[in-house]
């Protein structure tokens, strides 16, 4: 301890320093706020600098990516105001112009896709603009089409593990009304017994070809994949009697020759077919072979149809039967349309005047029928190609009908050994439905990792063929069944749901973010519809926007 | 007051004037005085008989301090627990003197604010009391009255619940205006009075001029208050009346210069002290020097093991007075019959003569404790009611406080951050705020005061001319006298002042009419500042910090 | 003091409550409402926090004000702003921002903070290492003069000496004595190798008269004194200095603060 000595007053320390008689201000402190606001006057110059000299970029959140830095010279480029002010017309502008598979870059197309949900389509002000999901001024490396599920959750449900809900086919259990009488397990199995197949997934492609792009697999065709063993040579129809046989009333088919006579721009097919096919004995008349959709079994059903059922609507335009489902009615339409061209075509050259008035009609019917297809929000009426079944004439004696719908099943007994007959009508084969309407499924992607059995495990094949192996119970070609299980048929209900895709599409395993298979922006072949919307004058589209490929099928 | 019409009076009566409203101005309005009087001349004041002896020169020069008033009845003059700078003397009606019941005197250690404000820890709750001043004067203000130190002098002998008269002719404050210490009872007028009054620095001329006035004071003294001092410490406070009353006359009154030897070690004992004032040093020799074993302040006692075990006959320590001391000096036969006549008080002594003895040892055996103890001594540390300690252990020499200091003062710090050290302490020049303030003595004018709560000394700038006798008197470097920026006029002041730039004194005040507490203590950002008020406290601030 | 670290782990433990809550229910950005949520609690005590700035440097009107102890305003700053921290980089994802003005924000909040964390490191560490063995204290501003005065004072005193005196004042002191020295040794060792110096004063005074002891020992008091503040002299500067690295930055980082709110919010 020091000690201040006694009498050292005005000094202090041991060595007796002279005390400070007032308080010597601090250097260090003189230039302390000086040099603070020297700084900010400097950001404050570096602001004005980025605001007058660079465009307001000083502001600017971050980098542009890398696609966009061009366009960060100008902040106009994209912004009229403000951050929020960049509108969906300034993305379109390029992204519309130059498009590319994806389609259509408004939110609109959103609620459309898939989903022909019109009503949906009047965009509102609390509709997310691009700029809400795809982010920019994130850097130079960000990829903005990285759209994370957060902006999915952000109005939809949150995981695909928990809340993603049932497929509709499944959980509607739509009615996949048996039109076609199928058995898988035979068919598979004579596959690959004829074929000497390895084992049943060899058997599954024989049939189910793969398209190109291998996401999904052509359409069944009875010409490419039943031909070969069904309707062989030796099937014919049993001997039906001729129309008009003894007298004018005879119930009866036609003879080719009696359709030739009656022409008519239905009747074309007539030159096409092959007359020795046709074998007449005294007056009854047998066909064989037969085809598939054979045009004259078609022309009598429909003459004998017509005769129950006068008023079948625009059913008859149809070389198949119409039996349509509400989302088969475009096809429908377009089927019918064409049809109807190719009649115009025939009788275009054709001068009588009753052709010319039919010719006219015809007309008449197509231009209808085109504005309806053509009008987004006229919903096609999928009753006109419906039977109107209910009507059946009242104008013959219950004996003639039975006489009639007794000649009907004799004249298609060789096609319901698959097909239903009901109404005197073939029922339509619903094939390559669309199950997944708003999701997109790729095959491919799939198969390299997984057997079809492993998903499509509604139809026990494997089990069935292990037992009939075992029990060595062997039925030949030609010999129809019935199927024998319920679950061995072509039906939407043997398709694998929701908790199939789950086994492997979960949190840590394959991936469950919602772009996987929902896509966002319309594709391409709804891309014509939606401009049809957006675009102001209905008419001009109308000439201006010619419909697509009336063949191609959707894709599913 | 009377007003005068300021056109027709010369600048120089107008500045005496002005300095005689300085003066006697009360801010009070309910205070009942009815009149105070101009400046008195000389003849007038020689009518009265205490001024009867002294000349025109001398008169003329104390009027200033000096005045008459007209109080109403039932006047409060001041109360207990106030610090006043006046004496009263009374010419017409009378004036009593009572206690109102607050709590006998104690002795103590008492710092000047509690532990909470100054030390280690949370601004108390308690306001000051910084509430206009009771009836008197300017700068005497409430205290609360759990906060007294009722050591001080005591004016009057007065057993509790009594009252005491005085008529014409009758003086009383003087001891508490001379000697700076609070008034230990109220006076209240029980008439319409006229009463003399002076303030301390005429009577301290005077008394310095008169060796009659200065008897006639003492004997007062010696008449009122010294049985209520000796009543005031625990020695005494169980004595009857009478007893205290004969022990009175028996007791020699004792005043030490700076370091003289009161006892030496060794020497037979024959006397029981008990200190009045002022510090002294007990010693004892360890080795071939000598420790300092402990010290004794106001109101504690020597010599009690020395007289009580009988097998001690010398004196166990030496006695050293540190500064100016005050003692009252019991013969061996008297403190006999004392402890004959009240065993209680006997008990007491034992115990002290126990906690002595400890405590001696103690200090034996821990050279530190004692070292420091005199260090405390000889510094004057133990002096002080509010000593500025700043650790230097967290102290990071930013000069918050000092520049704290400045802004609540206009600019002017008033202390520097220099000064000894104490182990990692530093005593920065700061006012002490002395138990007994050596600075008091000598102000011509009594701007140096004893100010609003507790013992807090502060300078009132308007009245100060700047003589540098506080700033002198300090021993610690506490008082800086700073130049006012203006220049003395050619009269009013003394002989040599006058042409020279004034000075003003300035020193700590404690923040005391801020409302808030001491500036420096709670702006430093570390808080390492503290306020100091007593030994314990800095042995605890060190220990804390070791 | 202790109170004011529990306040801090219990503010701390609340924010990372969130940011787990955050983390769970939705995703760190800075744009969402938990993003907001963190900057705007993280603007709040950065302005909080800067108000100790304020403080010290309206001491009348604050005291008068009844702010309160500015030993309180410093925990304040200090726990404030490691909070500050946390919910900073909780608000920026835990990574580093892209625009021009967020990044200098985010960088100069860094910095300030982390030249708080030394500057306090200093003002923990010099004082006690300044206390660890001196016997003066003396006001930085002053040195110059002191140090003039013990030289002008051992001028005189060697001149009223022999010849071995004034020879080892003129070898040793006169150079020594003449002005103020900084040296690294200080931050070590706060009597910097002190003994070493004064062993030649040993070994002169064995051989000196007593008069002339008397003188020596004066010298050596001198310089001893003068080592002491050369001591003080290095030791004081950084506690005065450190603070240009952190308040200029902080300036400029309330003023980024400004104009990161002003984009945000009108842009």
């Amino acid at each position: 301890m020091s000690k201040k000595p006694k009498g050292a007053k005005g000094t202090f320390s041991d060595i007796e320093l002279p005390v400070a008689r007032s308080y010597p201000r601090q250097l260090s402190r003189r230039w302390m706020l000086r040099t603070g606001a020297l700084a900010v006057a400097l950001v404050a110059v570096a602001v004005a600098y980025g605001q007058f000299f660079r465009g307001g970029r000083w502001a600017s959140k971050g980098a542009l990516s890398s696609a966009h830095a061009a366009f960060g010279a100008d902040c106009s480029n994209c912004h009229a105001t403000d951050a929020r002010s960049v509108t969906d017309g300034k993305c379109s502008s390029c992204h519309e112009k130059f498009g590319d598979e994806l389609g259509v870059y408004t939110f609109a197309a959103h609620y459309l896709y898939r989903s022909d949900d019109f009503r949906r389509l009047v965009p509102s002000a609390e509709e997310t603009p691009c700029y809400a999901c795809h982010v920019e001024h994130e850097g130079r490396h960000t990829e903005i089409t990285r759209v994370g599920d957060a902006r999915c959750e952000a109005c939809h449900f949150a995981s695909f593990a928990d809340e993603h809900p049932e497929f509709d086919f499944v959980a509607e259990a739509i009615e996949d009304p048996a039109a076609i009488d199928f058995a898988h397990i035979r068919h598979v199995r004579e596959v690959i017994k004829h074929q000497r197949l390895e084992d049943i997934e060899a058997a599954c492609l024989y049939c189910h070809n793969a398209q190109p792009d291998g996401r999904a697999f052509e359409s069944i065709s009875f010409d490419r994949h039943c031909d070969s063993c069904h309707l062989t040579t030796t099937t014919s129809t049993p001997g039906l009697p001729i129309a008009g046989a003894v007298d004018d009333g005879t119930l009866g088919v036609e003879t080719l020759e009696q359709i030739a006579e009656r022409g008519g721009p239905t009747s074309r097919w007539v030159y096409f077919s092959n007359p020795n096919e046709f074998r007449i004995r005294g007056n009854a008349v047998v066909k064989s072979p037969l085809h598939h959709n054979d045009p004259w079994i078609l022309d009598n059903l429909r003459r004998l149809r017509s005769m129950l059922y006068p008023d079948a609507g625009l059913a008859d335009l149809l070389p198949v039967s119409p039996d349509a489902e509400p989302h088969e009615v475009r096809s429908l339409y377009e089927e019918a349309i064409a049809t109807l061209e190719e009649q115009v075509i025939g009788l275009r050259g054709r001068p009588e005047p009753e052709i010319q008035a039919e010719l006219s009609g015809i007309t008449t019917l197509l231009e209808r029928l085109k504005r309806q297809v053509a009008d987004p929000f006229a919903p096609l009426d999928e009753t006109r190609f419906a039977l109107a079944l209910d009507q059946k004439t009242k104008e013959l004696e219950p004996e003639r009908e039975r006489e009639i719908e007794a000649l009907i099943a004799e004249l298609t007994q060789p096609c319901v050994q698959c097909h239903e007959l009901k109404a005197g009508t073939i029922a339509r084969v619903q094939k390559d439905q669309r199950v997944l309407r708003r999701a997109e499924f790729d095959h491919r992607a799939h198969i390299i990792q997984v057997r079809c059995l492993e998903c499509h495990r509604e139809i026990p094949i494997a089990e069935s063929l292990e037992q009939e192996a075992a029990s060595s119970d062997v039925t030949a070609v030609g010999d129809v069944t019935h199927a024998e299980n319920a679950a061995d048929r072509s039906a939407i209900q043997n398709l694998p749901g929701i908790e199939t895709c789950r086994t492997c599409h979960a949190s840590q395993q394959a991936s469950d973010r919602c772009v996987t298979c929902h896509y966002f922006h319309a594709n391409k072949s709804r891309r014509s519809d939606l401009l049809l919307y957006l675009d102001e004058t209905l008419d001009e589209t109308l000439d201006n926007n010619p419909k697509g490929n009336p063949d191609e099928e959707p894709t599913s | 007051m009377s007003e005068t019409d300021p056109v027709d009076l010369d600048k120089t009566t107008l500045r005496r004037l002005e300095q005689f409203r300085d003066r006697w101005t009360s801010d009070d309005t309910d205070s009942g005085l009815l009149e105070i009087s101009d400046r008195l001349t000389a003849d007038e004041m020689r009518k009265f008989e205490i001024f009867s002896e002294y000349d025109d020169n001398f008169l003329e020069k104390i009027s200033p301090d000096v005045s008459l008033a007209t109080w109403s009845e039932g006047a409060v003059l001041f109360e207990e627990g106030t610090y006043i700078d006046l004496a009263f003397l009374v010419v017409e009606g009378e004036v009593e003197l009572y206690l109102t019941g607050v709590e006998g005197a104690v002795a103590s250690r008492r710092p000047i604010f509690d532990l909470s404000r100054t030390v280690i820890g949370d601004p108390a709750d308690t306001p000051t009391a910084t509430e206009p001043g009771t009836a008197l004067m300017r700068r005497a203000t409430r205290v609360a009255p759990t906060r007294i130190t009722l050591l001080a002098t005591m004016d009057f002998d007065l057993p509790r619940g009594a009252a005491v008269r005085l008529g014409a002719g009758e003086i009383l404050g003087e001891i508490g205006s001379m000697s700076g210490w609070p008034q230990s009872v109220t006076a209240r007028t029980v008439t319409e009075c006229r009463l003399l009054q002076l303030r301390a620095p005429a009577l301290r001329l005077m008394k310095r001029k008169s060796k009659a006035l200065k008897q006639r004071l003492d004997t007062l003294y010696r008449e009122r208050s010294l049985a209520t001092q000796l009543k005031s410490t625990p020695v005494f406070a169980a004595c009857n009346d009478i007893f205290v009353e004969a022990l009175k006359e028996k007791v020699e009154l004792v005043s030490c210069d700076p370091g003289e030897e009161v006892v030496r070690a060794g020497e037979e004992a024959d006397a029981f002290y008990v200190v009045r004032s002022g510090f002294l040093k007990l010693t004892q020799s360890v080795g071939e020097g000598e420790i300092v074993v402990s010290y004794l302040s106001k109101g504690m006692s020597l010599g009690e093991v020395e007289l009580l075990i009988d097998e001690v006959g010398n004196w166990q320590v030496g006695a050293t007075s540190v500064e100016f001391a005050e003692l009252v000096k019991v013969p061996k036969d008297v403190f006999e019959q004392l402890i004959g006549n009240y065993p209680k008080i006997e008990e007491q002594l034992w115990r002290s003569a126990a906690d002595r003895v400890r405590e001696a040892g103690f200090s034996r055996r821990n050279i530190a404790h004692a070292e420091f103890t005199e260090v405390a001594l000889e510094t004057g540390l133990v002096q002080g009611n509010s000593i500025l300690a700043i650790d230097l252990t967290a102290c990071t020499r930013c000069d918050d406080c000092v520049r704290a200091c400045a802004a609540t003062h206009s600019g002017r710090s008033r202390f520097v951050r220099e000064g000894s050290k104490i182990e990692n302490l530093l005593i920065a020049k700061s006012c002490y705020h002395c138990r007994d303030p050596v600075c008091l003595v000598g102000c011509p004018t009594g701007a140096i005061h004893r100010a609003g709560v507790g013992d807090v000394v502060a300078v009132d700038e308007e009245i100060c001319i700047g003589c540098s006798n506080c700033g002198r008197n300090c021993p610690y470097d506490a008082i800086v006298m700073h130049e006012a920026g203006e220049v003395w006029p050619q009269d009013m002041v003394p002989q040599g002042l006058r042409g020279k730039d004034r000075l003003v004194a300035s020193k700590c005040d404690l923040c005391c009419d801020t409302g808030h507490g001491p500036a420096c203590v709670s702006n430093c950002p570390q808080g390492c500042a503290y306020r100091v008020g007593s030994l314990e406290e800095f042995q605890g601030l060190l220990e804390a910090r070791a | 003091m202790r109170s004011w670290f529990y306040a801090f782990v219990s503010a701390a433990a609340v924010a990372l409550a969130a940011l787990t809550a955050n983390l769970v229910w939705s995703e760190l950005r800075p744009e969402n409402v938990w993003g907001l949520v963190y900057g705007s609690v993280a603007a709040a005590l950065l302005v909080a926090a800067s108000a100790l700035g304020v403080r010290r440097r309206t001491m009348k009107a604050s005291s008068r004000l009844g702010a309160g102890r500015t030993r309180a305003w410093l925990d304040f700053h200090i726990y404030g702003s490691l909070l500050f921290l946390l919910l900073l980089l909780m608000h920026s994802g835990f990574s580093v921002p892209t625009g021009r003005i967020t990044w200098w924000l985010w960088a100069l909040s860094l910095w300030t903070v982390a030249t708080g964390l030394v500057g306090r490191l200093l003002q923990k560490w010099l004082p006690r290492v300044l206390a660890s063995g001196l016997a003066t204290e003396v006001l930085y501003e002053r040195i110059p003069e002191l140090v003039e005065e013990i030289g002008s004072r051992a001028k005189t005193v060697a001149e009223s000496s022999d010849e071995a005196v004034r020879a080892l004042y003129d070898r040793m002191l006169a150079p020594a004595l003449g002005r103020p020295r900084r040296r690294w040794i200080y931050f070590v060792d706060v009597t910097g190798g002190i003994q070493s110096r004064l062993k030649e004063f040993g070994y002169l005074r064995a051989l000196l008269p007593d008069e002339e002891k008397t003188r020596l020992d004066e010298l050596e008091r001198l310089f001893r004194a003068k080592l002491e503040i050369d001591a003080h002299y290095t030791l004081q500067q950084p506690l005065r200095w450190w603070l240009y690295s952190h308040l200029p930055a902080s300036f400029v980082v309330l003023a980024l603060l400004v104009l990161h709110l002003y984009t945000v919010l009108f842009y």
